[in-house]
């Protein structure tokens, strides 16, 4: 456990050595900037943007999860590039259990940045103990996201494309709010509705606790499916 | 002429073996399904023209990059710049194939959101004016990197600036008359009045000049600084 430990904080320091990657960890910043300033600015001065605030803010959330995902998922097509990848493959270490330990400071931290931007944003007062479970939910984007890209892309230029459409199926689920209620489970299909839909009831003071274990359940499927399926081939 | 399309041949193949094509293609696809969703939407015509100006510059921007990139790191740059092949043939096939597929998704998510009632020239000369500034600017960037994730950094404000300060004033969140001026502004002039029922003569007429006017200026500047950065380095 150790050793997996240090393998995953000294992979972070590795990944922001490059100082031009840095620059990402401004993202978080930018965000917060955007929902306690941008937002409130646009929501006096313009009508009827108060209406949407509630859906910008679910969106935001995830938004950090993307930067980690990212940064990651291109790591990993590099390893695999390389055939740094093939090298790891024979450490003397379970491989699913090295995989999710370099994704545990990126999850963490996300979780962090989720959570702070829930407490902070200026628009509604939210449980924080609820808050804390939504930003639990949203760190585990971070390594299905990375892992799915990694799984799916054999270079870069793919790992690009696969993000574009990653970045897509993770806020698609906001047109759920947009919809006539009969069609609003069709988007269940994607992970990311059951998070939308839970925040926004914990926002609207509803019932969220369904949503919150559905996303769960999901995610941990999703996150077995992609470990599983990443440590089969990446490695080979 | 037969050089350039035996180039943008290979270029679609190129990308087709990378999954862009398929990829936008579902992409596409997926915008058309929420479009059709959203059916009745008011701002309808706004979120089109935000997708519009994001997604296929997107493609553009990224992927003709990325093309350079790859074929630098594989050495096939340099071979291919001892054969007899004209440096502005390698520029414009890989310019009109990204900016054909990204004016075939505009096109696709525009008869999804709205149907056919739109003018398709202005359309089609604004989307394919996006596309091809976006590849311009990817261009002119991966010129000073070579480097896969400093271009993919340095592309994203480079994206925000080039096409999304312009659409602030069409969503009126500003009034600033220098947006106007700017590279994108004539390509989403035409793309918006397109859709629209009376539009002026002279409207059109400086959404036309506005993108000719960029893509040659945008064009000159990427020959220069790809022949002095990439060929002749």
């Amino acid at each position: 456990m150790k050793q997996l430990i240090n393998v995953s904080i000294s992979d972070f320091k590795l990944i922001f050595r490059d100082a031009s990657l840095r620059i990402f960890l401004l993202l978080p910043g930018l965000i917060y900037l955007v929902v306690n300033l941008f937002l409130p600015w646009l929501a006096s001065r313009f009508e009827g943007v108060d209406e949407y605030v509630a859906y910008v803010l679910v969106v935001a959330t995830l938004e950090t999860t993307q930067m980690f995902g990212f940064i990651y998922s291109m790591v990993l097509i590099e390893e695999k590039e390389t055939e740094v990848a093939k090298v790891y493959g024979v450490l003397p270490v379970s491989k699913t259990g090295f995989v999710l330990s370099r994704l545990i400071i990126p999850c963490l931290i996300t979780i962090i940045i989720t959570w702070i931007l829930l407490i902070i944003q200026p628009f509604y007062t939210l449980s924080l103990y609820a808050s804390l479970w939504f930003s639990i939910l949203a760190g585990f984007t971070v390594p299905i996201y990375t892992l799915g890209i990694a799984v799916l892309s054999k270079n870069k230029m793919e790992g690009l494309v696969w993000i574009k459409v990653f970045n897509i199926l993770v806020v698609i689920p906001i047109v759920a709010f947009f919809v006539p209620d009969s069609f609003t489970f069709l988007f269940g299909i994607f992970p990311t509705y059951w998070f939308f839909q839970g925040l926004n009831s914990l926002i609207e003071g509803a019932t969220f606790f369904w949503y919150l274990l559905a996303g769960f359940v999901y995610f941990m499927l999703l996150l077995i499916v992609t470990a599983r399926r990443f440590s089969k081939v990446h490695f080979a | 002429m037969k050089m350039l399309l035996q180039q943008m041949k290979w270029q679609f193949i190129l990308l087709a073996r990378n999954n862009i094509i398929s990829i936008s293609i579902a992409v596409t696809i997926v915008y058309a399904l929420v479009f059709f969703a959203l059916e009745g939407l008011d701002n309808m015509y706004k979120v089109l023209t935000l997708l519009i100006l994001n997604d296929p510059a997107i493609i553009g921007m990224f992927f003709i990059g990325l093309t350079v990139i790859m074929e630098k790191n594989q050495q096939v740059l340099s071979a291919l710049f001892v054969t007899p092949i004209n440096h502005h043939v390698y520029l414009v096939s890989r310019i009109l194939v990204l900016s054909i597929i990204g004016w075939a998704c505009a096109l696709g998510m525009a008869l999804a959101a709205i149907g056919p009632a739109f003018q398709f020239l202005h359309f089609s000369v604004g989307t394919f004016g996006i596309c091809m500034l976006s590849c311009l600017a990817g261009l002119y960037l991966v010129c000073y990197t070579l480097e896969f994730m400093h271009f993919t950094l340095r592309s994203i404000p480079l994206l925000m600036i080039l096409i999304n300060l312009p659409l602030l004033n069409y969503f009126e969140v500003t009034d600033i008359r220098f947006f106007d001026l700017m590279p994108s502004y004539g390509s989403l002039s035409l793309i918006t009045h397109s859709y629209s029922e009376e539009v002026k003569v002279s409207t059109l007429l400086y959404g036309y000049a506005s993108t000719a006017f960029w893509i040659s200026l945008f064009y000159r500047m990427v020959y220069h600084a790809f022949m002095a950065r990439i060929v002749n380095a």
